[in-house]
């Protein structure tokens, strides 16, 4: 009985006891290396046959369905339906909603290359969409900007601070398919055995918290210090590739080394059990131990003690979005012009004027403290928000709203600077906008 | 004529320090993080910029911690869009801890990555600009 007393105070009192203790055993195999997708999904190809594929359209076109085989197809199907299957046991329900792709549409824009620099008079200052987002948000060593910014636009429509780790975990889960075509629509083969935390779509990410709900981050943190350690067992400088779920793999492995122990079973291992508890707690911060252990200790399965867990700790509520909402995606043509965005200015442009954030895909190399000169750095592919747009310096700029924190330390001069950075927000101008930008996506 | 110049340069060289010293504030304060679900705070002595977009334990003041010891020139960088210092934090043996610093007046959002050798801290953007200064260095 005082094992048992000394575990469950344990349980909130060592924070920094965990960093001894050795990682629990993957449960995932890592895949080959492969090149990272960008922030949003997408891929740049130099592939001819991809180009001879592009749409030459003058306006924006609807982009063509992916190609895929009977086979890739099938294997996809097979993929999806594990996936709800698995997603079912976990959280003991199907998708509150399930919506069409009709929902998150995608246009080209054409990608000309023409910008004409605005006035003064052409470049009024918008409102600050920035105060409906909070504080700016970290993503840490995770290649999950395209959740951050999901999670950030969905909070901006619902007033909810939304988790963005809950947003990741659900857009892994399911939407197995990510990679299965590049964004020519050029199949890619399919691994059925890996989910990898790198990339993601922002759209698709959009379209899993509205069909599912999200939570909000004080049902699931993203940035609690432990979540990111337990990360970081899995991440190692120079991979490019996360091994498998890498935020939830661990803890749910060390959940189901504890399902179906007694107390005194548990009382005779506290330390293991301890980190069990703590992994939960971490993940689910409105539980405490008490209902940690005995969900542990009562469960018949896995599953059974996961779904309790989640069932307690996250609702998950329907978002409440308008029925009718659509979340338009443009994206330019980078191999047309060495300036792919210039066409999306106006896209930006017109959501900021609304008061509307708007989601960026770019090429982030010029703006990152460790890109911007190393010649090993290509290119940076990344998601982020433009908030803000303000006549200053003698020229129209931009606030970008990354994810790198509060700090500007990690930004390159001279977006850094303090007549640049603003709390992890920096401005550029729409010359950088124009050279840097991919895509542009903002509720309608 | 030669002492001049070594005058100047010596001159030149203490403004430099002098203006990075000045840049940052010392003072002692707390730095909270949440671990658990619930708030810790750690006392510590630490230096922080005018902008509060810097951190760093006073013991890295002159550079002498494990911190800021690290051979981070020799890391490659991460692929993608990911928060480049964060990772340099880990491959260096550091704990990324996201919290908050109390300047005496307000509490302000900054991460930092800690080592547990010296207990010494720097904030991860620091670590990233940092790396960047290797390859300014290497410019012709």
């Amino acid at each position: 009985m005082f094992k048992l007393l000394f575990f469950i105070l344990a349980a909130g009192s060592l924070p920094l006891s965990l960093m001894a203790i050795e990682p629990a055993a993957p449960l995932a195999v890592r895949v080959k290396s492969r090149s990272p997708g960008t922030a949003s999904g997408a891929k740049i190809s130099s592939d001819p046959r991809a180009q001879k594929k592009t749409p030459r359209a003058r306006g924006p076109v609807a982009l063509a369905p992916p190609k895929l085989s009977a086979e890739e197809m099938r294997i996809n199907s097979r993929i999806a339906q594990a996936f709800e299957v698995e997603e079912e046991a976990r959280f003991g329900k199907p998708p509150a909603v399930k919506l069409s792709e009709d929902h998150i549409p995608r246009v080209y824009a054409p990608a000309t290359g023409n910008l004409v620099p605005k006035s003064k008079a052409q470049c009024e200052t918008t409102p600050d969409a920035s105060k409906k987002l909070g504080p700016v948000r970290s993503q840490g060593g995770l290649g999950w900007c395209f959740a951050v910014v999901a999670a950030d636009l969905l909070s901006a429509e619902t007033g909810k601070r939304l988790s963005h780790a809950d947003l990741a975990l659900q857009f892994y889960r399911n939407v197995p398919n990510m990679k299965a075509t590049d964004r020519f629509g050029n199949p890619m083969r399919p691994d059925p055995s890996v989910i990898e935390f790198w990339s993601g779509v922002t759209d698709q990410a959009v379209k899993q918290g509205a069909e599912r709900g999200v939570c909000t981050e004080a049902e699931v943190s993203s940035d609690d210090f432990m979540l990111e350690t337990l990360t970081a067992r899995n991440l190692d400088i120079g991979r490019d590739i996360v091994p498998l779920k890498a935020v939830g793999a661990n803890v749910l492995h060390s959940i189901e080394e504890s399902v179906g122990k007694t107390l005194d079973q548990m009382a005779e291992f506290p330390q293991e059990t301890c980190f069990s508890v703590q992994d939960a707690m971490m993940l689910l911060p409105k539980l405490n131990s008490f209902q940690v252990i005995a969900a542990l200790s009562s469960a018949r399965s896995k599953e059974e003690a996961i779904h309790w867990l989640f069932q307690q700790g996250c609702r998950r509520e329907p978002l409440g979005l308008k029925k009718d909402w659509k979340f338009r995606t443009f994206q330019s043509l980078p191999e047309r012009s060495a300036m792919p965005g210039t066409d999306l200015l106006p896209k930006i442009d017109e959501a900021l004027k609304a008061g509307k954030p708007v989601a960026m895909g770019f090429d982030a190399k010029r703006y990152s403290a460790y890109g911007a000169n190393d010649p090993s750095v290509k290119r940076l592919l990344h998601a982020a928000i433009l908030v803000k747009r303000e006549f200053r310096a003698g020229q129209c700029m931009y606030l970008v709203r990354d994810s790198q924190g509060p700090g500007c330390m990690s930004f390159a001069p001279p977006y850094n600077d303090a007549d640049h950075c603003e709390r992890g927000q920096y401005w550029v101008t729409e010359q950088d906008l124009a050279e840097t930008t991919l895509e542009v996506s903002r509720f309608e | 004529m030669s002492l001049k110049i070594w005058l100047v340069l010596g001159l030149c060289l203490f403004s430099t320090f002098a203006s990075a010293e000045e840049a940052l504030t010392c003072q002692s304060g707390l730095y909270r993080y949440r671990y658990n679900g619930s708030m810790h705070e750690d006392p510590s002595k630490f230096c922080f910029d005018q902008a509060r977009s810097q951190l760093r334990s006073a013991s890295c003041l002159g550079g002498n911690c494990e911190a800021l010891s690290q051979k981070i020139c020799d890391l490659a960088a991460p692929p993608g869009g990911s928060q480049g210092g964060a990772r340099f934090c880990r491959a260096l043996g550091g704990f990324l801890q996201q919290g908050a610093f109390y300047d005496g007046k307000a509490w302000w959002d900054l991460d930092r990555c800690l080592f547990t050798a010296d207990i010494s801290f720097v904030d991860s953007g620091s670590l990233s600009a940092r790396r960047a200064r290797c390859f300014e260095r290497k410019a012709p």
